[in-house]
């Protein structure tokens, strides 16, 4: 199995986990170009958002 | 895929050109040790995957491999090269690969370069066609985290590895952005403080046990009500708390400390006030300043021109007499007032536009003028509070010297500063708006000189240059100002007993960065769920090759190489250990064994060194057997170190049967006396066999040798044509 097919079905079964949406952000992140930065990235947007929400 | 011929130059232990073919079946290789046989596996291992097993696997010593490629005997002209021809029936192609500087290489597939080779693919993950004796080590008598690795390399699961180790470094090296991380310690930083007052102690507890934000928040107001003595509304108590503390602060020293930085709408407006004032002065302004000096003329027009309208009026009420003395005005006088009227009119509609012009010069001046005062007044205001400190200092030093002698030292500094600042640029707004009064009295009095206008350009840029150095004076003592605040804060806390009061304003007023908080450990605690998801995934499909169709295959082939002298301790499969939650362990494979139907903790603890080694054998048998691997070849290097006796007999009939199900093998030993029985018990398939001879600077010198012995290939011959059931190839292949 190479790593983009992990990652798909890896997804599939998130997606039947309605309870995660970050991970599935996450892996879905890392399927474009299978690198830890794009991984890095989404968590880092992730977390912004949260730090920059309006009181 | 089966490999025909190797040619090696300039490559590891090979010097000069040399070439190797290979029997379709079984060749069999025997040299000394130090004869350079290592170094063919390593030339055929390089070419198919740029590197060797043995200098990937070295990271710790890259240094002591570097450079390792080449062969130091090679002329430096000359390009080290590796060539083999690879077949399939008819089909064929040629491998070459050139080493570079920098252990760089170019390919080239029958004569044309190419970046990769045509097996070459996402889905090359297939078992690699090597069982080389150094690598068994890596597999068995490493601890289990690298065994997992090995496993995973030698299963073709590299990139479910590569996914896992992706996921673990995400989790576990994962940096923040700033931002996070400066809440993050804000957060922590106040219940850190809360934590040291005995009464908010629990408060801190709450927090780090992970409680909800109303838990820790209900903790809070109760701790609130305390301080304040009455019911009070949630709303309230806020404010209340604020007033509680500023009360019982202002009675030990009243003044604060405030340095506000200017706000970005200040900054943008100085700055365009700046490039207005140092430019107000300008060579057109200096001309229509000096065009007005004609209206003291203008004016003289206009009051003449009032007197002609006046007296032609006049002349139109009593014609023919003067109204003023009642004397004769005759024809001529009339015309002659007329004549003077027109002219004095025509005169008014000329300087008009002069006038006009006298007024644009008024209005800016005046609108310099409220520039200047607005600009002026920007900078009291910011620095009044901060400056009216200066009488306080000390009274401030007496409160702040003792336990922060240098914050008291840093804002003293900074008042004296920026008061002397202050007192420059009052200095230069005095001169710079007494110019602009000159100016506008000459305007005025109708005196203008260019002397006046001049020196208010120069008092403008002057007022210019001291309103920018008070900007730098003021931003400068900002983290002064803040640093001796925030001390003044605390030990006004100390000195009027509002310490717990201030954690709790503090508590009350960051509740949303508290909730901020949470999330961000919420979140950053799904991360290491998700780490853990993969491990699991990772773990399970790793367990079902390993304990499925990799136990059963290796147990076939060890099944066969046990011996009758073998005692009851045998491996018996492979597995993913097990947490004591259920959960699979990551990055972790254990080898199983038992003794007389009992489990022992490990075949790694349990087994004999001969015995692992066989079943280091077995297991790269077992997964290149198992693997879809395009290459129908396996090169096997000095198989037999630590065997005995029997187990390296055992381990010929394993060889003899692997050809029988197809492989092509390349077999290469040490051991001349293994090597020959391998030949005697495997003459029939005919083979290759080459001997190492020798070694010198050239490289390993490799001589062909006859499979038998005339009169025993003869003898063979002779017994196929006599067997009934033997078929024509047989007797192809003997007579070959």
């Amino acid at each position: 199995m190479t790593g983009k097919e992990l990652c798909s079905e890896f997804i599939k079964q998130l997606e039947r986990d309605a309870g995660k949406p970050l991970h599935k952000r996450i892996l879905c992140a890392y399927l474009k170009d299978i690198s830890v930065k794009a991984m890095e990235d989404e968590l880092s947007k992730a977390l912004l958002e949260v730090v920059n929400r309006a009181d | 895929m089966r490999i025909r011929s190797l040619s090696v130059e300039g490559f590891r232990g090979f010097n000069e050109h040399r070439e190797i073919h290979f029997d379709d079946r079984l060749t069999v290789f025997y040299a000394p040790n130090s004869y350079g046989k290592t170094s063919i596996t390593e030339a055929l291992e390089w070419l198919l995957y740029g590197y060797t097993s043995k200098v990937k696997s070295a990271e710790y010593s890259k240094e002591e491999y570097k450079d390792s490629y080449r062969n130091v005997h090679f002329p430096d002209d000359s390009v080290p090269c590796v060539t083999a021809v690879f077949g399939n029936g008819t089909e064929e192609m040629t491998l070459r690969s050139e080493l570079l500087a920098d252990d760089r290489y170019k390919h080239y597939l029958d004569g044309k370069e190419v970046a990769v080779w045509p097996f070459e693919s996402d889905d090359l993950s297939a078992s690699k066609p090597f069982i080389l004796q150094h690598a068994l080590k890596n597999l068995l008598l490493v601890k289990p985290s690298d065994r997992y690795q090995a496993f995973a390399l030698l299963l073709g699961l590299d990139d479910l590895g590569r996914v896992q180790d992706d996921f673990v470094s995400f989790a576990t090296r994962y940096r923040q952005p700033a931002e996070v991380e400066r809440l993050c310690a804000e957060v922590d930083g106040m219940f850190a403080t809360a934590e040291g007052k005995v009464m908010l102690a629990n408060v801190s507890k709450l927090y780090k046990s992970g409680k909800s934000v109303d838990d820790v928040y209900a903790a809070v107001l109760a701790a609130c009500a305390t301080h304040l003595k009455t019911d009070v509304e949630q709303g309230d108590v806020l404010p209340r708390l604020i007033s509680l503390r500023n009360e019982k602060a202002e009675a030990v020293f009243a003044k604060p400390i405030k340095l506000d930085a200017y706000s970005d709408q200040q900054t943008k407006q100085h700055k365009v006030d700046i490039e207005y004032f140092t430019a107000f002065v300008t060579e057109e302004l200096l001309g229509q300043y000096l065009e007005l000096a004609a209206l003291a003329t203008v004016n003289h027009i206009h009051e003449r021109a009032r007197f002609f309208d006046l007296g032609v009026e006049l002349l139109g009420k009593s014609a023919g007499s003067c109204p003023l003395c009642g004397r004769p005005v005759d024809d001529t006088l009339a015309e002659h007032i007329r004549t003077c009227h027109k002219e004095a009119s025509e005169d008014r509609k000329e300087s008009a536009q002069l006038d006009q012009r006298r007024t644009q010069v008024q209005q800016s001046l005046s609108s310099l003028k409220q520039r200047l005062d607005a600009n002026h007044l920007v900078h009291v205001s910011l620095t009044r509070d901060f400056l009216a400190l200066k009488p306080s200092l000390e009274q401030l030093r007496g409160i702040l010297a003792e336990v922060h002698a240098s914050e008291f030292q840093g804002v003293e500094d900074a008042v004296n500063h920026v008061d002397q600042a202050k007192g420059q640029l009052d200095k230069a707004y005095q001169t710079a708006t007494e110019a602009v009064d000159a100016v506008m009295v000459s305007v005025e009095q109708s005196k203008e000189e260019s002397s006046v206008l001049k020196q208010l350009g120069e008092d403008l840029v002057g007022y210019a240059s001291q309103a920018k150095s008070f900007t730098v004076a003021v931003a400068a003592s900002i983290p002064a100002a803040t640093s001796a605040a925030n001390a003044l804060r605390q030990e006004l806390d100390v000195r009027a007993g509002t310490e717990d009061v201030a954690v709790l304003i503090q508590l009350l007023e960051n509740r949303k960065k508290v909730e901020k908080k949470k999330e961000i450990d919420r979140i950053l605690a799904e991360v290491k769920d998700l780490r853990r998801t993969v491990d699991q995934l990772v773990s399970t499909r790793i367990l079902e090759v390993i304990a499925g169709e990799l136990t059963s295959g290796v147990l076939g082939w060890y099944d066969q190489i046990k011996t009758s002298c073998d005692h009851e301790v045998h491996f018996c499969g492979f597995d993913v250990p097990r947490t004591k939650t259920g959960e699979l362990k990551a990055r972790c494979i254990s080898i199983n064994a038992v003794s007389y139907g009992k489990s022992l903790p490990s075949a790694v603890s349990s087994l004999s060194e001969s015995k692992l080694n066989a079943l280091g054998l077995c297991l790269c048998i077992g997964s290149n057997m198992n693997a879809d691997c395009p290459f129908g070849f396996l090169i096997i290097d000095d198989p037999i170190q630590s065997l005995d006796v029997e187990h390296e007999a055992q381990f010929v009939e394993i060889l003899r049967e692997l050809v029988e199900q197809g492989k092509q093998l390349v077999v290469l030993s040490h051991n001349k006396g293994w090597v020959e029985r391998l030949v005697r018990h495997c003459s029939s398939l005919n083979g290759a066999y080459y001997e190492i001879t020798g070694y010198d600077k050239t490289g390993p010198h490799v001589k062909w040798q006859p499979w038998e012995k005339t009169q025993a290939r003869l003898d063979t011959i002779d017994a196929i044509v006599k067997d009934n059931d033997a078929d024509s190839a047989q007797l192809a292949r003997a007579e070959a």
